[in-house]
């Protein structure tokens, strides 16, 4: 293991545990949020823009610094990395909550 | 030249109706970065997320967008000051589209561009513009490119390399000097990318680089004249700008080759400038950093000359050349300071990051799947050896950053095949005879896997390495066949089993779902994700080989087998249990399993859950996982809770 990596102390409390569902839950709602809020964006973009920057550009939108309105790709890879996120979230809540005594399970 | 016609309000409209979305956008992003932050607090002393910062990406491309769409609003007022759909040239707003040549037309053209720039240096009274310099390299890599189409990657290489040292005999080193000069005056006047000049130092790396690849004696002369005729020794002034250049000009090489790359590698690091020189031109185009941050970054992309430059550095410890060895070492140590020393002098955090993250992609990059076996095992057994030689006890190995011993374990992937097919003594090569390995090969390979399996950061770099494993290595190294002691093989394999997320979990995912995905590691690590609990016959196998490792775990022997084979039981117990608490687990119940906490541990609670009609939501998860559970493997944990 690495410098930054401690060692789980024990079994954790069940009140705490439920305080960390609570946190966890929270990161979820706003995870969500996130991919929403990005979504409804790029849509309008997408609907907005495409057609009429090839023409307002005579062909040659590929000239500009100004990128392509964010992709469909961009949208799937910004879900991926909040799913991980939460799911890096969930681990900690869960691989602490069962990290037996001297266990050496790592957050 | 053709025209175009616009509003421009109605551009500037899209930016400022989209304002709200983005806003909405960026809201959402701080909120979850509180809630992440928040969860982080929450957790104990000593534990963090593994990654607990909210990709912005997407967000920024449309923010660059934005920023496009303003400009060419602008570009339109500029031209039509009048209100409403306004007309310009396209010119105004972007560069005509090449012309389509005809091969003889491209040919001729090309070598009228070549004649011309191999008079570069010569002023005549009618000096190169900047605009006519890109327009001579823009003919002499649409020329060289030409000659690679329709071959395979071998015979192109051959033909562009062919090609462009034709184009590239009657010039000089001189003119290479007079181009990045205007090359750096495009780039100190800013502007766009096209307009910094970065596209035509882009197409001077390659045609200088093919050109001279199979003359390394002359591109060694190039330098050698060029560090005559400037006031290299310590670079001052205008020289250090040339150094700059030369710098970039390194990250912009043909990535196949190696000759003219490595002359100017080993040119800046036998005398990098001092910081107290400006590195304006590096920052317009890299960012405030370091020189060698930014070569690194650039060499990684090309594996010969970064297999080229890390025999090299490895070789100086042997060579009796003690202050170049000095200054090797002293780049891959993790207190590399050369943000003082040779780059902007910020010294920053982020700094000595960027920098550990180009040297662990430079390292990764020697070792690429790209180049020959025989060059991969070499370097591989060099690099395991010079880290080992300089590593000394745990202390010592900690100077190596993350990065770079993330690449340790990505290093070791080509000695893997000779490991798992039990012949420690030659490297089997398809189509070719097989790879003989030194005596110490598989001593340098035990140690680096002693590494990895108590190293988070090798190991990362070890599941990389297992991208490449065939099915039958995987079941042979997790049952601890294929003729020898795969017992340090199986630790790591047991350390990712705990992994359920982060850049590790990334890399497990990548060996499931890409094509050649075995399923044993399929179903291996999917049990450890969580996604599909099924563990089955791999990790029957798994469970083998670590108790061949460690004796029996249920005999009170040494705890860290079932300390991770039922922490992943445990886990999924844990999560049924917060489920079945959101699907309405009585105030009565959560105290029952809590004081089963305290008073018994995991066990008492795995039996309250299984035993107590309250828990029947839970219990019915359990015996739903049970079922798809391998009956051999049921046994076995059945033994480890019973113990």
């Amino acid at each position: 293991m690495g410098d930054d990596d401690p060692v789980a102390p024990g079994p954790l409390p069940f009140e705490i545990m439920a305080r960390f569902a609570d946190e966890l839950s929270a990161v979820s709602t706003a995870g969500q949020a996130v991919i929403d809020r990005t979504s409804e964006l790029m849509t309008a973009r997408r609907q907005g823009v495409e057609s009429d920057l090839e023409a307002w550009t005579g062909g040659h939108r590929d000239r500009f610094d100004a990128q392509l309105p964010a992709s469909q790709a961009d949208l799937s890879n910004l879900i991926d990395q909040v799913q991980a996120l939460m799911a890096s979230a969930s681990s900690a809540v869960s691989n602490y909550a069962f990290a037996p005594s001297g266990g050496g399970i790592v957050v | 030249m053709g025209t175009v016609s616009a509003d421009p309000g109605r551009l500037d409209a899209f930016v400022t109706e989209s304002g709200d979305r983005v806003d909405a956008v960026t809201r959402a992003t701080g909120t979850l970065q509180d809630a992440l932050d928040a969860l982080n607090a929450a957790l104990p002393d000593g534990y963090r997320l593994y990654s607990a910062t909210v990709p912005t990406a997407p967000l920024t491309r449309v923010r660059t967008l934005d920023g496009g769409l303003s400009e060419i609003a602008r570009r339109f007022r500029v031209a039509d000051s009048g209100p409403g759909v306004v007309t310009v040239d396209e010119g105004a707003l972007g560069q005509p589209l090449p012309v389509a040549y005809t091969p003889e037309q491209r040919q001729r053209l090309a070598e009228e561009a070549a004649d011309e720039y191999a008079n570069l240096a010569e002023d005549d009274g009618d000096p190169t513009t900047r605009a006519e310099l890109a327009g001579y390299l823009d003919l002499i890599r649409g020329e060289i490119d030409a000659a690679g189409e329709g071959l395979s990657p071998a015979e192109a290489f051959e033909a562009r390399k062919r090609r462009a040292a034709e184009l590239l005999e009657a010039a000089g080193p001189r003119d290479l000097r007079a181009a990045l000069e205007l090359i750096g005056d495009d780039i100190e006047d800013g502007g766009t990318r096209q307009e910094r000049g970065e596209s035509t130092l882009d197409d001077l790396g390659i045609f200088t680089s093919l050109g001279l690849e199979d003359d390394p004696i002359r591109a060694q002369e190039w330098i050698d004249t060029l560090e005559e005729e400037w006031d290299w020794d310590g670079y001052h002034g205008e020289d250090t700008e040339r150094g700059q250049l030369l710098a970039l000009l390194a990250t912009q090489v043909d990535t196949d080759t190696r000759a003219f790359g490595e002359v100017i590698f080993w040119r800046i690091f036998d005398d990098p400038w001092h910081p107290d020189g400006d590195n304006d031109l590096l920052e317009a185009v890299a960012g405030d950093t370091s020189v060698f941050t930014v070569l690194f970054e650039g060499l990684s992309d090309s594996p010969r000359l970064a297999n080229a430059i890390v025999d090299r550095g490895i070789g100086l410890a042997a060579s009796g050349d003690d202050g170049r060895a000095a200054t090797w070492d002293a780049l891959l140590d993790a207190r590399y300071d050369g943000f003082e020393n040779s780059g902007s002098g910020t010294g920053d955090d982020s700094d000595d990051d960027r920098y550990q993250n180009a040297l662990g992609d430079l390292l990764t990059a020697a070792t690429s799947e790209r180049l020959l076996p025989e060059e991969r095992v070499a370097t591989a057994l060099g690099l395991l050896e010079y880290l080992e030689d300089h590593a000394g006890n745990d202390d010592h190995y900690v100077r190596f950053s993350g990065p770079v011993r993330e690449a340790l374990g990505r290093t070791i992937d080509p000695l893997l095949d000779a490991w798992i097919a039990g012949d420690r003594t030659t490297l089997a090569v398809p189509g070719d005879p097989p790879i003989d390995l030194p005596p110490e090969a598989m001593d340098l390979l035990q140690r680096a896997l002693d590494r990895i399996a108590h190293d988070t950061d090798a190991a990362r770099g070890f599941t990389w390495a297992l991208t490449s494993f065939t099915e039958a290595q995987i079941h042979a190294a997790v049952q601890g066949g294929g003729g020898g002691d795969l017992s340090q093989l199986g630790i790591v394999l047991q350390e990712v089993v705990g992994e359920t997320s982060g850049s590790r979990y990334d890399a497990l995912r990548d060996v499931v779902e890409g094509g050649g995905a075995a399923s044993a590691l399929e179903s291996l690590f999917s049990s450890a994700l969580g996604e599909a609990p099924v563990v089955g016959t791999a990790a029957s196998a798994v469970y083998d080989a670590l108790k061949a490792y460690y004796g029996d775990p249920t005999g009170g022997g040494d705890e860290i087998l079932p300390v991770n084979f039922t922490s992943f039981v445990r886990t999924e117990l844990l999560l049924a249990h917060i489920e079945a608490g959101d699907a309405g687990l009585s105030p009565a119940a959560q105290r029952r399993l809590e004081q089963a906490a305290e008073d018994g541990g995991p066990t008492a609670v795995e039996d309250l859950l299984l035993s107590d009609p309250d828990f029947a939501a839970v219990e019915r998860v359990i015996e739903a996982e049970k079922q798809r559970i391998d009956p051999e493997l049921v046994e076995a944990l059945d033994g480890i809770f019973a113990g």
